[in-house]
C-alpha cells in the first residue's frame, strides 16, 4: 500500500470518529433539553397548580374553572397516607392540602370546587378536583328522595358561561335507578356511579361500560342512617365483591368521597382533616379557659362547652389511634353529637352570643 | 513538513477551533440557563411568601370569627396566644411544618393608636443554607374579645428559597 492510500484512510476514519463524536455530543445535548425542558412544563404547571389551590383553598364555596395545558395530572394517595400530584416524572406531595380528585385529571380544564368542614367551628377546607371529561351518575332512590336531590343541586352546575358560551364543567347526570343497566357509553375516560340504599352492586355492570378498563369504572355506596360509604371498583363485568367501608361525617365528605379516587384518598384527606382538628380544639379550648377568666357571669356554658371541647378531642384521638376505619361509624355520630346535638356546643356558642355580656367562643 | 501533514495540521486546527467555539457557546447558554433558574426561584419564592401570608391570615386557628363568620385579615389576640404556646411543643411544630415550611411568619402589633407595640412570633424554621429570602408585609389587625378593641399590625412573612 502507497504512503498515500494510507494517508487517506487515515483521514477517512478520523473524520467517522470525529463525526461520530459530534453526532453523540449533539444527541445528549438534545436528550437533556428535551429532559430539562419537559421537567421545568412540569415543574411550572405544578406551582401553578400549588398557587391555584392554595388560592382555592382559602376562599370558601367556591368554584373555580381552571384551564390546564392539556396534560394527564395525576393524584394519587399511599396506604401510608403520602399524598401527592404529578405531572410527567414530576411529584408534588399535598402538603398540607385536603384533596379530593380522581387518580387522572385529563383534558383542557380542571374544576376545583373549595367545601368547608366545620365541627361546628371551621377546621379546614378542602379542595375537591375533577375533570369535566370524567362522567358522574347519580343514582335516583326512592327511599333517600330528599338527599338525592340535595346533592345533586349542592353539587357544581353542570354548565357554565365561560367566554360567552355555555361550557360543561361538571358532567354530572341523574339516572332513574332501572335505567342503569341501559346507560350509554358516551366516551367519557372515567365513570362514578353514586347510588344510595338501593344501589344492587350484585348486578352486572351496565352492557355499554363492560368494555372499559377496571380502574375508570368505580362507584360508591351512601347509606346514609348507618353514615357508611361503601367503596367499589370495575373487576371485569361485575363489581368488586370486597368493597372498603368507611364512616362519613357532615356532606362535605359525602362530596369528598364523590371526588376522591378510592377508599385510600378519602381515609387519608379525613384523616388530616382530624388531625388539623385536634390541633384548632386546643386553640378553642384555650381561648373559652381565657374567656372564662375574664366573663365570670358566664362560667357555666363556658365550663360545659369546654367539657364538650374535651369529649370530642378524646374522640378524634379515639379515631385516630388506629386510623379511621368503619367501625368509627359511633364515634363520628358522637362528633356530630357534640357539635350539633340539642345539648351541643353549636347550641352553646349561640346562647352565649345572645346574653350581651358573653362573648362567643367561635 | 509536507503536504499531508500541513493538511491534517489544518484539520486539527480546524476541530480544535470548532470545539473551543462548541464549548464556548455551551457554558454560554448554561450561563443564560442558570441565571433564568435563579429568577425562577426567586419569582417561586416570592410567591411562596405570597401564598403563606394568604395562609396565614385564613387559618381557622387564627382568625376571628363572629357567630362563626370568618373576618378577613384579622387575627383573634386569645388566639394568636394559644397558637403561640401550641407552638412550643414539637409534634405541633412538625404538623404546621407541611403548611409553613421554611419560613418565619410573625404578627407586629402597630403603635398607631397608642395600644403599644408587641411582637407574636407564629412561626419559626429558618432555612441556614437559604439562596433567597423573600419578605412580604401584609396590614391586618388584631382582635381582642376581652376589651372589644381592634389594634392595628402588619403580618411579616420571610419565605426562605
Amino acid at each position: 500500500m502507497k504512503k498515500a492510500q494510507i494517508s487517506m484512510q487515515f483521514n477517512w476514519i478520523f473524520v467517522l470518529i470525529a463525526g461520530a463524536l459530534i453526532l453523540v455530543f449533539f444527541a445528549n445535548v438534545i436528550n437533556t433539553q428535551t429532559k430539562f425542558s419537559r421537567s421545568k412544563i412540569a415543574a411550572t404547571v405544578l406551582n401553578d397548580i400549588d398557587a391555584i389551590s392554595t388560592g382555592a383553598e382559602v376562599s370558601r364555596g367556591t368554584i373555580q374553572v381552571i384551564n390546564v395545558p392539556n396534560l394527564n395530572l395525576g393524584f394519587r394517595c399511599t396506604e401510608t397516607c403520602s399524598c401527592t400530584y404529578s405531572l410527567s416524572d414530576t411529584q408534588v406531595p399535598y402538603g398540607d392540602k385536603v384533596m379530593f380528585a380522581p387518580d387522572l385529571v385529563k383534558g383542557i380544564r380542571m374544576l376545583a370546587w373549595t367545601n368547608d368542614w366545620s365541627m361546628p367551628y371551621r377546621v379546614s377546607n378542602m379542595v375537591l378536583i375533577t375533570s369535566p371529561e370524567v362522567r358522574y351518575i347519580i343514582l335516583e332512590d326512592a327511599n333517600n328522595e330528599d338527599l338525592v336531590s340535595d346533592i345533586f343541586a349542592e353539587l357544581p352546575p353542570r354548565l357554565m358561561k365561560i367566554d360567552d358560551s355555555e361550557e360543561l364543567v361538571f358532567n354530572k347526570e341523574l339516572v332513574a335507578k332501572n335505567d342503569l343497566p341501559n346507560i350509554q357509553d358516551l366516551n367519557n375516560y372515567k365513570v362514578k356511579i353514586i347510588g344510595f340504599d338501593g344501589f344492587d352492586l350484585s348486578r352486572e355492570i351496565p352492557k355499554n361500560l363492560q368494555s372499559m378498563g377496571d380502574a375508570f369504572v368505580t362507584a360508591i355506596k351512601i347509606s346514609p342512617n348507618d353514615r357508611l360509604i361503601s367503596f367499589y371498583q370495575k373487576e371485569g363485568n361485575s363489581w368488586s365483591t370486597d368493597p372498603t367501608t368507611l364512616p362519613f361525617l357532615e356532606k362535605s365528605l359525602l362530596y369528598a368521597a364523590i371526588f376522591a379516587e378510592n377508599p385510600e384518598m378519602y381515609r387519608c384527606g379525613t384523616e388530616r382533616i382530624l388531625h388539623k382538628m385536634q390541633f384548632v380544639t386546643d386553640v378553642y379550648k384555650e381561648r373559652t379557659e381565657g374567656l372564662l377568666a375574664s366573663f365570670l357571669s358566664c362560667q357555666t356554658p363556658y365550663d360545659e362547652s369546654l367539657q364538650i371541647l374535651d369529649d370530642m378531642d378524646q374522640t378524634v384521638t379515639d379515631i385516630l389511634s388506629d386510623g379511621l376505619k368503619e367501625g368509627d361509624k359511633q364515634d363520628f355520630i358522637d362528633l356530630n353529637n357534640a357539635a350539633y346535638g340539642g345539648a351541643g356546643l353549636n347550641r352553646k356558642n349561640e346562647a352565649l352570643q345572645t346574653v350581651s355580656s358573653c362573648e362567643g367562643m367561635y | 513538513m509536507n503536504k499531508a501533514q500541513i493538511k491534517m495540521t489544518e484539520t486539527i486546527a480546524v476541530l480544535i477551533i470548532f470545539f473551543f467555539l462548541l464549548v464556548f457557546g455551551f457554558s454560554f447558554y448554561t450561563k443564560i440557563q442558570k441565571t433564568s433558574i435563579s429568577r425562577d426561584a426567586e419569582r417561586n419564592a416570592d410567591l411562596k411568601a405570597i401564598a403563606l401570608a394568604q395562609k396565614a391570615a385564613f387559618l381557622p386557628e387564627l382568625q376571628c370569627t363572629f357567630r362563626n363568620i370568618q373576618t378577613d385579615n384579622c387575627f383573634d389576640e386569645l388566639k394568636v396566644n394559644a397558637f403561640i404556646r401550641a407552638m412550643t411543643s414539637s409534634s405541633t411544630k412538625e404538623f404546621y411544618l407541611d403548611t409553613f415550611g421554611f419560613s418565619e411568619v410573625t404578627l407586629e402589633q402597630l403603635d398607631i393608636d397608642s395600644s403599644g407595640s408587641d411582637l407574636f412570633p407564629l412561626y419559626s424554621n429558618p432555612k441556614l443554607d437559604s439562596l433567597f429570602i423573600s419578605t412580604i408585609t401584609v396590614p391586618v389587625t388584631i382582635y381582642n374579645p376581652i376589651e372589644d378593641r381592634y389594634k392595628f399590625a402588619q403580618l411579616l412573612v420571610k419565605s426562605y428559597g
